[in-house]
């Protein structure tokens, strides 16, 4: 039938378009990847103790772990407003000053990323009418916003740490 | 690290008194009480734990789809740790000879995930007039929660243990009361004291007593490995019998509750004051009376809330009788004729 068959493909199209957003194969292809890593020290060959990353998929309670997420452009034209909105997981406790990403300012959230900030501007209402500066414990989302356009080929790296609950 | 008195012989009656040292346990009922509110174990074991970074961005100057990346997952690991608690505040009096007289025990699973424990009990440590004996009705009693103290048969009756029959599954951040029960030899002095220790340890293979970190792949809670906490898995407490003429009662009580809001309510943040009433009946007297009150473990103390006998006392350990530290009050009465009544009283916050 006609009309059931323009229904039909009206509800594909609104389906294809709603569906996860995976980078489609066009010009200014970003690719993210985010890894979990813990830190340990060990004690190299030349007997001096040094930090060494490995990938982590069970971590205690009270462990550090550090997240860091790599993005590159395999597209052949720069991109620009390049933003990372990271929510912190749930059950960690962002480290305070942990997160890094060279070629990029870093701001926060303390309202579930609706509006993010510079530290010493983030405010909390307390009960009572007043307001306190947000610490890193208040903090929900972690911005990064790379400064300039991300030429082609050109990769950047960013990252916090987090202690699990 | 437990004090008990010391009878000077001249002081005693002849006869000796049959008694039975009730103290009926509040901490068990504060633990019940807000066992929901704190979580001190941490993250349950097996959670699963996601990071994404969504990344927006333009071409142009006109934006793109938005990216996430794979999420990078990790799971928790079960971390193994408890607490035991000896409950009693004081020696437990007994009869000599006497029977089924209990130690009360506090076992509380402290790690992130659910563990089985084992008990054994050791009626053989240095330091005492006697070895108490294992009770008549049994060596090991968990507490039923059909009525506050042991109760050895009847409607309310606890349960006997057996070691690998019923060995008791607790829930993170929860609590069991365990007593050692014990019967007493005949012939023994007032006076005396009877030591007996109860061992509690994760039955997780290989936990009990491994150094902390030590991990076991696969063993914790839904697959997650299990890593042994700081605890090592393990605890052993002692308690002690006195052997007496004159009978000791201690009743703990929480006088009141206040919240944050000036109502009753038990929530974290409120202030609980408690009471405990320490009365000795029959004549004789009691040389070093030393009572110790272990704080629940999800309260803090109120400094400089202590009270005896209505009178202020300084937390520190000085000269007064009285002191707050390592999480328990403890107060010296010293050389005490009994019949007498004293009463400590102090404030705790729960976290």
């Amino acid at each position: 039938m006609k009309s059931s068959g323009a229904t039909l493909f009206a509800i594909l199209l609104l389906v294809s378009f709603t569906s996860a957003p995976v980078a489609a194969q066009a010009d200014g292809d970003i690719v993210v990847q985010s890894i979990a890593e813990t830190e340990v020290e060990v004690t190299n060959s030349a007997g001096r103790k040094e930090k060494k990353r490995q990938l982590v998929a069970l971590a205690v309670p009270g462990s550090q772990v550090i997240y860091t997420t790599r993005f590159t452009n395999k597209g052949t034209k720069p991109a620009g407003n390049v933003v990372i909105n990271n929510p912190i997981p749930e059950n960690t406790v962002f480290v305070s000053g942990s997160a890094f990403g060279a070629g990029t300012a870093i701001t926060y959230s303390v309202n579930g990323g609706k509006s993010y900030d510079l530290p010493n501007k983030l405010k909390i209402k307390i009960p009572g009418g007043t307001e306190r500066t947000a610490e890193s414990r208040d903090y929900t989302h972690i911005r990064w916003h790379y400064v300039g356009e991300l030429a082609p080929g050109k990769r950047g790296e960013v990252g916090f740490r987090v202690l699990i609950k | 690290m437990h004090s008990f008195p010391v009878f000077s012989p001249s002081s005693y009656l002849s006869e000796s008194q049959r008694f039975k040292n009730t103290l009926p346990l509040l901490a068990a009922l504060v633990c019940v009480l807000y066992g929901s509110i704190v979580q001190a174990a941490g993250t349950p074991a097996g959670t699963l734990i996601t990071n994404t970074a969504p990344l927006s961005y333009s071409i142009g100057g006109v934006p793109e789809a938005p990216i996430v990346s794979a999420p990078a997952s990790l799971r928790v690991d079960e971390i193994i740790n408890l607490t035991l608690v000896w409950q009693d505040g004081g020696p437990v009096s007994v009869a000599t000879p006497d029977n089924n007289d209990a130690l009360t025990f506090l076992l509380t699973n402290t790690g992130n995930g659910s563990e089985r424990f084992v008990f054994t009990r050791n009626n053989m440590l240095a330091g005492d007039n006697y070895d108490p004996l294992t009770g008549s009705a049994g060596a090991i009693f968990l507490e039923s929660g059909l009525a506050p103290g042991l109760q050895t048969s009847g409607a309310s009756a606890d349960t006997l243990y057996a070691a690998g029959v019923n060995d008791p599954d607790l829930m993170a951040d929860t609590s069991r009361i365990v007593y050692v029960v014990s019967d007493t030899p005949t012939g023994l002095a007032a006076g005396n004291t009877g030591l007996a220790a109860l061992t509690a340890s994760a039955t997780t293979l290989g936990a009990a007593g491994a150094t902390p970190g030590t991990t076991l792949a696969g063993l914790g809670t839904g697959g997650v490995d299990a890593v042994v906490g700081s605890t090592q898995a393990q605890a052993s407490r002692t308690g002690s019998y006195l052997v007496s003429t004159v009978t000791l009662n201690i009743l703990k009580t929480v006088v009141s509750v206040l919240d944050p809001r000036g109502g009753s309510n038990a929530e974290s943040g409120s202030v609980l004051t408690y009471r405990l009433t320490v009365t000795l009946s029959g004549s004789g007297s009691v040389s070093n009376l030393i009572i110790t009150d272990p704080l629940p473990t999800q309260t803090t103390y109120v400094a400089g809330s202590m009270l005896v006998n209505g009178a202020t006392r300084t937390d520190a350990v000085d000269a007064d009788n009285a002191q707050f530290s390592a999480s328990t009050v403890t107060v010296d009465f010293g050389n005490t004729v009994s019949p007498v009544v004293h009463v400590i009283a102090f404030r705790a916050t729960i976290n």
